[in-house]
C-alpha cells in the first residue's frame, strides 16, 4: 500500500502534466526521467489517482555533485478524477521516461 | 521498453469507495512544482579523474540529442516537438515543455574530447567526461657548468 512515510524521506518532485482530450478519454502524459515500469506505482483509492515514480539510475561511484539542478528524488503527484471519467479501465505505459496514462469517459 | 497496462490492469490497484468526490480535474495534491523555465535539466559530477553530465530528457530518444564537446566545454542540443494530433485546443492542460534547446557547458577542468562517451536510456542521457592529465611537476637538477678548455 502507498506509504507517505516513505516518500517524506527523499525529496519529491512534481512532475509536469499534460492532459490531451480525446473522443472517447483522457490522456494524460507524464514527465518522469529515469522512471520504468519497474519503479513506477499507480494507485487509485475512490476517485483519487496517486502517480509516484522512483528514478531508476544512481549516480557514478566516486563522483560528487558540483552543479544540481534536480536533487535526486521521486516524483509525486495525485489528480482527482471527475464523474466523466471511467476508472474501470484506466491503462497505463512508460515510454523514455514518460508516463503516459489512459483513462476512458464515461459514455453518456 | 516493457509495456504496462493497456489491456492488463497490473499497474492500478482501484478500490470502488464512495466515487462521489467530483472535483475538477485535475487538483494538485502536493508537491514541488518544477522549474520549467530550463529544459532540460542537468546534474553535473565530479569525480577525481573525470566529470559526469546527467541530463533530464524524458520522451526523447538518443537520435533526437546532438552532443558536441571541445576541450573545456559541452554543448547538447535537440528538439522535443508535440506530434501533430496533440494540437493545444484538445489539450486541457499544458505543461511540459516542448520546442528546440539548446545548453552549453563551461567545465572547470581540460578534458580529453577523444574520450568523451554518452549513454541514453529511459529518459537519461549520461555523458562522461575524463578530465585531461594534469601537468605534473618535474624536479630539474641543475648541473655545473662544465668548464671547457679555452673557456676560461
Amino acid at each position: 500500500m502507498y506509504d507517505l512515510a516513505v516518500l517524506r524521506a527523499r525529496a519529491i518532485h512534481s512532475p509536469a502534466l499534460d492532459i490531451l482530450e480525446e473522443k472517447d478519454a483522457l490522456v494524460l502524459r507524464v514527465d518522469m526521467p529515469g522512471v520504468t515500469a519497474e519503479t513506477l506505482h499507480l494507485s487509485l483509492k475512490g476517485q483519487v489517482l496517486r502517480i509516484h515514480g522512483r528514478p531508476n539510475y544512481r549516480a557514478p561511484r566516486g563522483f560528487r555533485p558540483i552543479h544540481e539542478e534536480s536533487p535526486p528524488g521521486d516524483f509525486y503527484r495525485a489528480l482527482i478524477l471527475t464523474a466523466e471519467c471511467r476508472t474501470d479501465d484506466i491503462a497505463a505505459s512508460v515510454d523514455d521516461g514518460v508516463l503516459t496514462i489512459r483513462i476512458p469517459k464515461v459514455v453518456v | 521498453m516493457r509495456r504496462i497496462g493497456l489491456g492488463n490492469r497490473l499497474p492500478i490497484e482501484w478500490q470502488d469507495e464512495s466515487a462521489a468526490e467530483t472535483k475538477k480535474l485535475p487538483e494538485e495534491a502536493k508537491g514541488e512544482q518544477r522549474l520549467s523555465s530550463q529544459f532540460p535539466l542537468l546534474n553535473l559530477l565530479e569525480s577525481e579523474d573525470a566529470f559526469a553530465v546527467i541530463v533530464e530528457l524524458p520522451g526523447m530518444k538518443k537520435g533526437d540529442v546532438d552532443l558536441l564537446v571541445t576541450e573545456d566545454s559541452l554543448t547538447i542540443s535537440g528538439a522535443r516537438l508535440r506530434a501533430a494530433h496533440e494540437s493545444e485546443e484538445s489539450c486541457r492542460r499544458l505543461e511540459r515543455w516542448h520546442g528546440h534547446w539548446s545548453r552549453q557547458l563551461y567545465l572547470p577542468a581540460r578534458i580529453v574530447s577523444d574520450g568523451v562517451h554518452a549513454e541514453m536510456g529511459n529518459g537519461i542521457l549520461t555523458i562522461h567526461l575524463p578530465k585531461a592529465r594534469r601537468s605534473k611537476a618535474r624536479r630539474v637538477v641543475v648541473a655545473d657548468l662544465e668548464e671547457e678548455a679555452g673557456y676560461v
